[in-house]
């Protein structure tokens, strides 16, 4: 190959996915429908070589390139533009469309990784705890979820008190004392979950019938190709249906209530991995002193 | 029991003197009075905040008229701690000082109830279900990446008047809160110093540059050549959103964040067109 390959540095994967991270998932399943074949996978937990200080970012020829919108912009200029077919009006739309996307649908996936209770403690804390090296992973992950914090709580999908009371019962206790509290926290906290779950639910389902009636009953949202939309909601799709979530609050939700969205993801997720195409070849990111040091400038 | 009389010589040079509480006087208007930040002339009415702009370009463009505004009331004295607040118009009675007031999301109520609509339209006034839909897209792209950009583009109080000066704190939502993926703290996630506040959060300022260009452009693409966003007939919130982020972009220094909507002349020529109606809507009382 003429070409170095583009090395694209996104959070490790879990669960039959490419990666646990929405928007590193949204890059790769549109590296892989526009740039097939030109790139690598380069498995990372440490952000801080990026311009941005976030992963997804891709390092092709001595570029380095990261939000995701100059990804887009990037890999649809070295290989395949999947917004070519759009006017100049729907590709406005689009714009407004990908970032109500990423903003909604991913506040839910990363409520639904950590900020569920039972999901983080369960399912998502222990993945993690496996991708980084042993003197990281005592506290790396609490601050990876803590960087969710100020944005689920914008939007009111952070734990609720009820819910943090029940994770402090979880401890085991040897006094008496804190027994009877146990009980009497258990009515207050159940009775604060049950009414947060239906707020939720409520707000799940405000983003999710937009883009229930957006899709409607065709194939892809415009016209009969995937574009950027179809990437990045499809995306977020498959991370709230494919992984095991102990709690499932919010897949049970989507998959009985949403069927074609998630028909939709399945769709957008074998255009981008058909059966006969070579798995993407994916490297884990050597372990360097340097991610100990703080990068204040 | 006595106070005895040594003490009472000793404090006789030191007089305690106590004088009647001062109650603040509420002021009851015949108008509707809007509780806002200042505007940035002192002789505006528009706010120079984006919230308060918003509400003001809401009710104006709903066609109520003859409102006062008050700019002498800090965030701490309104509802919830944030303005802007709605003192409604009341019949004053003798002996009463109750004043009627209402936070920011009882404002549409208050609205239909003063015009005497029952707003029972599912479609809120947009042309379709779809329009709707897209609307909300809309306002997520301008409470997103038109929100970070001009945060960014404000002047933020240094560090040290922060600490000395008496900063009330006000309640306007963080930009670490508002950027996806949300920035990690400065020190970084995987490194040995904990992510203290004082070191604040790595804001990558370039890609919140090229977010918020691609957002301009997309704005005045779907806008073209139409009266009201989204060709609806007649204004819709979104067209109160939009003018108030226009009008604050529009009021910063000259700098690339203002010049990328210079550059669209038919945003600039829409929110000419607006802000007079929405000028016409308000009168100063302080």
């Amino acid at each position: 190959m003429d070409d170095p390959l583009a090395v694209l540095h996104v959070w490790p994967g879990a669960w039959g996915l490419p990666s646990l991270d929405p928007i590193c998932l949204t890059a790769i399943l549109y590296a892989q429908l526009t740039i097939p074949g030109k790139f690598s996978l380069m498995e990372s937990t440490s952000p801080t070589a990026s311009p941005t200080g976030t992963l997804p970012y891709m390092v092709h020829d001595q570029t380095a390139v990261a939000p995701l919108s100059s990804l887009f912009k990037y890999m649809a200029g070295i290989g395949i533009n999947l917004n070519s077919s759009l006017s100049s009006a729907e590709k406005a739309q689009s714009t407004a469309w990908c970032t109500h996307a990423e903003a909604g649908l991913g506040d839910l996936v990363t409520h639904m990784l950590f900020a569920q209770d039972a999901n983080w403690r369960e399912m998502v804390y222990p993945t993690l705890i496996q991708m980084y090296r042993v003197p990281q992973r005592y506290y790396a992950p609490r601050r990876h979820r803590a960087s969710y914090k100020a944005r689920l709580e914008a939007a009111e999908l952070w734990v609720s008190p009820g819910e943090e009371v029940a994770e402090i019962q979880t401890d085991i206790s040897l006094s008496s004392f804190k027994q009877t509290k146990k009980k009497e926290e258990n009515h207050k906290a159940r009775f604060a979950r049950v009414f947060e779950r239906e707020k939720i639910l409520e707000k799940a389902r405000a983003v999710l019938d937009i883009y229930a009636r957006l899709l409607g009953q065709s194939s892809f949202f415009f016209g009969n190709k995937p574009t950027t939309l179809d990437v990045v909601v499809a995306a977020n799709i498959l991370l709230m249906v494919r992984p095991p979530f102990p709690d499932d609050l919010l897949p049970g939700l989507v998959k009985t209530s949403y069927p074609l969205l998630v028909s939709h993801a399945d769709r957008v997720h074998s255009a981008a991995f058909p059966e006969s195409h070579a798995v993407v070849p994916v490297t884990q990111e050597g372990f360097s002193l340097m991610s100990f040091i703080p990068r204040i400038f | 029991m006595q106070v005895p009389s040594v003490v009472k010589q000793a404090l006789a040079p030191f007089p305690l003197h106590t004088y009647p509480p001062i109650r603040p006087k509420r002021k009851q208007s015949q108008h509707p009075t809007l509780w806002i930040h200042p505007p940035n002339a002192s002789d505006g009415v528009l706010s120079a905040d984006v919230e308060c702009l918003k509400w003001q370009a809401y009710l104006a463009l709903r066609g109520v008229s003859g409102l006062r505004i008050r700019t002498d009331v800090d965030a701490q004295g309104s509802l919830d701690g944030r303005l802007p607040c709605l003192q409604a118009d009341s019949v004053s009675k003798p002996g009463q000082d109750n004043l009627e007031l209402h936070a920011a999301h009882h404002i549409p109520g208050w609205a239909d109830a003063k015009l005497g609509q029952t707003e029972d339209d599912p479609l809120e006034g947009y042309r379709s279900e779809a329009a709707r839909d897209e609307s909300r897209a809309w306002v997520s792209l301008l409470e997103g990446n038109v929100h970070a950009a001009l945060l960014l583009a404000q002047p933020t109080p240094s560090f040290l008047f922060s600490v000395v000066g008496f900063d009330t704190g006000a309640k306007t939502r963080p930009i670490e809160s508002i950027l996806t993926p949300p920035p990690p703290p400065r020190t970084g996630i995987t490194s040995l110093l904990p992510p203290l506040p004082i070191f604040g959060f790595q804001i990558p300022k370039e890609s919140v540059a090229e977010r918020y260009q691609d957002a301009v452009s997309a704005l005045s693409e779907r806008l073209g050549t139409d009266r009201w966003f989204l060709s609806s007939d007649s204004p819709t919130p979104l067209d109160a959103l939009v003018f108030a982020y226009l009008h604050c972009i529009l009021n910063l220094k000259d700098g690339p964040v203002r010049q990328e909507v210079t550059r669209r002349v038919n945003l600039v020529a829409w929110e000419y067109r607006v802000r007079s109606q929405v000028i016409g809507a308000f009168t100063r009382t302080y």
